[in-house]
C-alpha cells in the first residue's frame, strides 16, 4: 500500500482493502503469543490526538502501536489546549514539532484529519471525523465478516439505525460495496432520509425488510449525545420498531452474523440475549480491531524504513 | 482631466474619445468599454470591529479594483450598526471616492427581538434596513419590523431563511453532503424563508430586497411575487453563477468554499443564471473578507464567507457572456434601489482573461471562493465620481 494516510474508505481501492485485511489477518498471530510484541515500528512515535472522548478506539490503537513496538503518546485535547482557545492547526504544529511519525486523530468535525494530513508529512489515521468516516472500524468489521463468511463479494449486509449520522455506517458502506457486497439500510425516517440515495445503498423501510435476506446485520448505536431535536420519540419506541430482538432474529437466516460497533445500549438497538447470543460476533470485532489497526500503522508508516519527512 | 481614446461607452453605438471628469493620464480605449460603475448591495465592510479583515482604505482599493462605485455596508459589524450614532459614524466615502451606503439593523443587536430606532436610523443616514444576514426567528417581530419600516419608505434587506432549518448544516443538504459526511442545510430553509417574507410583504406592503437567493424554487417564488406586483427585488452573489456544491465533491473540505448559505446544486446554479438573464434577479459581490485565522480551521468551524469585490465583475461576465446583462444586473438594476441617484464609470476589457489570485488582491483578505479560476473580463480602472463627456 502506497498511501501515507488512512482518512476514509471512500477512495480506497479493492486491492488496498484486500491488502489491509490480509496483513491484519497475519497480525492477529501476535496477539496470541505470550510475548505480544514485534519490532517493525521500533523507535517510531505514534501520537493519539483525540478531540472527542473515546475509550475503545483509543486503547485499541494504543495497543496496536505498542504491539508493533512504537512509542505512543496521548494528548487529551478536550481538556487542554483547545479549552484555552488554541486552533486545530496550532495544536498540530506543536505536536508536529515533537517529531512524531504518525498521528491517530478523532475529531467532532468532518475533514479535520484531512487538514492534518495535508499540513505535514506525517501519517494520519482517522479514528472518526464528525459524521464522515471511521475507516478502521469498518475494516475491523470487514475482517470479522470475512472470518465468518469467506469472501465479501455477493454478500448482503444490513445496517440498521442512524445511518445518516453514522461514520461507522458511512465507512462500511464505502468499503463493503468496494469489495462487492450489497448494503441495505433501514431506520426511522429521521435517520435514513431520502438523501441517502447519494450512497451506494438500498434504503428499505422496516427492519424486517432488511433482516430477511441479510448475511450480516449490523446494528448501529443510538448516539444519544448526537441526536438533534425531535429525532426520536423514545428509547422504547426505537426498540419496538428498530431494535434487534430474538423475535426479529428468527426472521433472519439461522447463521446470520450479528454485529455492533459498541458500546451497546442493551434493550434499545439490540436485546441482551441477541448481543450475547451465538450469532453475535461483537467481541470478535474488538479483538480484530487491534489487528486491523496494527496493519494500518504498519502499512502507512512503512515496514521500518525511515520516514520521508 | 483624463482622456480615453477610442472607447465604447455603454449605451452608445460606436467608439469615441471620452473626457472623463476625473484626474489621470490619457489611456487608449481600443476594444474597451466604459460601463456604469458596479454596486455591491451586500458588502460586509469588516469595520468597525474586525481590523484583521478589512479597513476603509483596503475596502476602497478593493472596490476600485473591481469596478465598484457604490457599496451597501452591512450592519453586521462590531458594534452592530443599530443606533443612529453608529450609523452616523459609517464613513460615506472611501479613499478613491467609492461611496458607502449604510444599511442599519432592523432589530436591536440583530437579535430579532426588539425593533431598532428605524426612523432615527433613517435620519442618521441609513440607506436600508437589514437583518444583516441573520434571519429573524420570530415572525411577529419580522412582520412588525416591516409594518414599521413601511411608514418610512425604507427598503428592508433580508436573507430569506427559516432560522432553525438554516442552522442545521454547512453544505447543501443532498446526496453530496451525505457522501462527504457534512451536515446538510436544506433548500427548504430558503424556500420557507421566502414564502414567509412574501406573505408578510403582501400583508404589509413593505418593500423588501431578498439577499443571497440561491435555489431554483427560491427564484420561482421571487418571480411569482414580482409578477404579482409585490415590492420585492432579489439578488444573488455573482460567484453563485459559477460555483455549485460540486466544488466540494473531491472531499478536501477546503474552507474557501465554506459559505453561508451554502453553494447549492448545479440545477440551482443554472436557475440563478436564467433568472439574472431575464431580469428577475440582481447580482451582488457579497464581499465578506475573512482573516486567515478565521479560515484556517475545520470546515464546520471556519467563518463562512468569501471576498467578492475583485472577482465579481469577471465572474458575472464569464457566466452571462454578455456585457449588457452584467450592466443590468450589477449596475443599473442595483442603482435603482439606492435612495439617491448615483454615478461613476468603470473601464473594462470584456475580452481579457484574468486568473483569480487573492494574493494579488487589494483587499486585506485572501478568501476568494473563485481562487485559481480563469475568468473572462478585466476591470482596468474605476472612476466613482466621474462624468463622461
Amino acid at each position: 500500500m502506497k498511501r501515507k494516510d488512512m482518512l476514509g474508505l471512500r477512495d480506497v481501492a479493492r486491492e488496498e482493502i484486500q491488502e489491509i485485511l490480509d496483513v491484519a489477518d497475519q497480525m492477529r498471530e501476535v496477539g496470541r503469543r505470550r510475548v505480544k510484541k514485534v519490532p517493525p515500528l521500533r523507535g517510531r512515535t505514534v501520537v493519539m490526538l483525540f478531540f472527542e472522548a473515546s475509550t475503545r478506539t483509543r486503547t485499541s490503537f494504543e495497543l496496536a502501536a505498542k504491539r508493533l513496538s512504537a512509542d505512543t503518546l496521548g494528548f487529551n485535547v478536550s481538556t487542554s489546549s483547545t479549552a484555552k482557545g488554541e486552533s486545530l492547526m496550532d495544536t498540530a504544529r506543536n505536536i508536529y514539532a515533537m517529531q512524531p511519525d504518525a498521528v491517530v486523530v478523532r475529531h467532532a468535525y468532518a475533514g479535520a484529519p484531512h487538514m492534518l494530513a495535508r499540513a505535514f508529512p506525517w501519517s494520519v489515521l482517522n479514528a472518526g471525523d464528525g459524521i464522515n468516516e471511521h475507516p478502521s472500524q469498518a475494516l475491523l468489521d470487514m475482517l470479522t465478516m470475512r472470518d465468518r463468511l469467506g469472501a465479501l463479494e455477493g454478500r448482503t449486509v444490513a445496517i440498521v439505525g442512524d445511518v445518516q449520522h453514522s461514520r461507522v455506517a458511512r465507512s462500511n458502506i464505502y468499503g463493503l460495496t468496494t469489495m462487492g457486497a450489497k448494503v441495505v439500510v433501514a431506520g426511522p425516517g429521521t435517520m435514513c432520509r431520502s438523501e441517502l440515495r447519494g450512497l451506494p445503498v438500498e434504503v428499505r423501510h422496516t427492519v424486517d425488510d432488511v433482516v430477511r435476506d441479510a448475511d450480516v446485520v449490523m446494528m448501529l448505536r443510538i448516539q444519544r449525545e448526537r441526536l438533534g431535536r425531535a429525532v426520536l420519540p423514545s428509547a422504547r419506541e426505537y426498540a419496538a420498531f428498530y431494535g434487534l430482538d430474538l423475535q426479529r432474529l428468527e426472521r433472519a437466516r439461522p447463521d446470520v452474523v450479528v454485529m455492533h460497533p459498541g458500546p451497546i445500549n442493551r434493550g434499545v438497538e439490540i436485546a441482551a440475549d441477541v448481543a450475547d447470543g451465538p450469532n453475535s460476533v461483537i467481541l470478535d470485532q474488538v479483538t480484530n480491531g487491534i489487528a486491523v489497526r496494527m496493519a494500518l500503522l504498519f502499512l502507512t508508516l512503512g515496514s521500518g524504513e525511515e520516514a520521508t519527512a | 482631466m483624463a482622456r480615453i481614446r477610442n472607447v465604447r461607452v455603454w449605451g452608445a453605438d460606436r467608439a469615441r474619445d471620452v473626457e472623463i471628469g476625473a484626474p489621470g493620464p490619457d489611456v487608449e480605449g481600443e476594444g474597451k468599454w466604459l460601463v456604469p460603475a458596479l454596486v455591491d448591495l451586500c458588502c460586509d465592510p469588516g469595520f468597525p470591529g474586525f481590523p484583521v479583515r478589512e479597513d476603509l482604505a483596503s475596502l476602497g482599493a478593493a472596490a476600485l479594483a473591481g469596478g465598484f462605485g457604490d457599496l451597501v455596508a452591512s450592519p453586521r459589524v462590531d458594534p452592530v450598526a443599530d443606533t443612529p450614532e453608529q450609523v452616523a459614524q459609517v464613513p460615506r466615502v472611501a479613499p478613491g471616492g467609492v461611496r458607502l451606503w449604510p444599511a442599519a439593523a432592523q432589530t436591536q443587536g440583530l437579535e430579532g427581538k426588539e425593533l431598532a430606532e428605524i426612523g432615527l436610523l433613517g435620519r442618521a443616514g441609513a440607506a436600508f434596513l437589514s437583518d444583516g444576514g441573520v434571519p429573524i426567528r420570530d415572525t411577529v417581530v419580522l412582520r412588525n419590523a416591516l409594518e414599521y419600516a413601511r411608514g418610512f419608505g425604507t427598503i428592508t434587506m433580508l436573507r430569506p431563511a427559516d432560522a432553525d432549518l438554516d442552522a442545521l448544516g454547512v453544505a447543501h443538504d443532498g446526496e453530496l453532503a451525505v457522501r462527504i459526511g457534512l451536515r446538510g442545510n436544506p433548500a427548504a430553509a430558503e424556500e420557507v424563508g421566502i414564502a414567509r417574507i412574501v406573505a408578510l410583504v403582501r400583508a404589509t406592503g413593505a418593500a423588501v430586497h431578498l439577499t443571497h437567493v440561491g435555489t431554483a424554487r427560491g427564484v420561482d417564488a421571487v418571480r411569482a411575487a414580482r409578477a404579482e406586483g409585490l415590492p420585492v427585488s432579489a439578488s444573488t452573489p455573482a460567484r453563485n453563477l459559477l460555483l455549485d456544491e460540486d466544488v466540494l465533491a473531491a472531499g478536501t473540505y477546503d474552507t474557501r468554499w465554506r459559505l453561508h448559505p451554502p453553494l447549492r446544486t448545479a440545477a440551482d446554479r443554472e436557475a440563478l443564471v436564467s433568472a439574472v438573464r431575464e431580469g428577475s434577479l440582481l447580482l451582488c459581490a457579497d464581499h465578506q473578507p475573512r482573516a486567515p485565522e478565521e479560515k484556517d480551521l475545520e470546515f464546520e468551524r471556519a467563518v463562512p464567507g468569501s471576498t467578492g469585490l475583485e472577482s465579481a465583475f469577471s465572474a458575472a461576465l464569464t457566466a452571462l457572456g454578455d456585457l449588457d446583462l452584467v450592466v443590468a444586473a450589477f449596475c443599473t438594476g442595483p442603482r435603482a434601489l439606492l435612495p439617491e441617484r448615483t454615478g461613476g464609470w468603470a473601464l473594462v476589457d470584456p475580452h481579457a482573461e484574468i486568473a483569480v489570485r487573492a494574493g494579488d488582491h487589494r483587499s486585506r483578505a485572501r478568501n476568494d471562493a473563485l481562487e485559481g479560476r480563469t475568468l473572462r473580463g478585466r476591470v482596468l480602472s474605476c472612476f466613482p465620481a466621474a462624468s463622461v463627456a
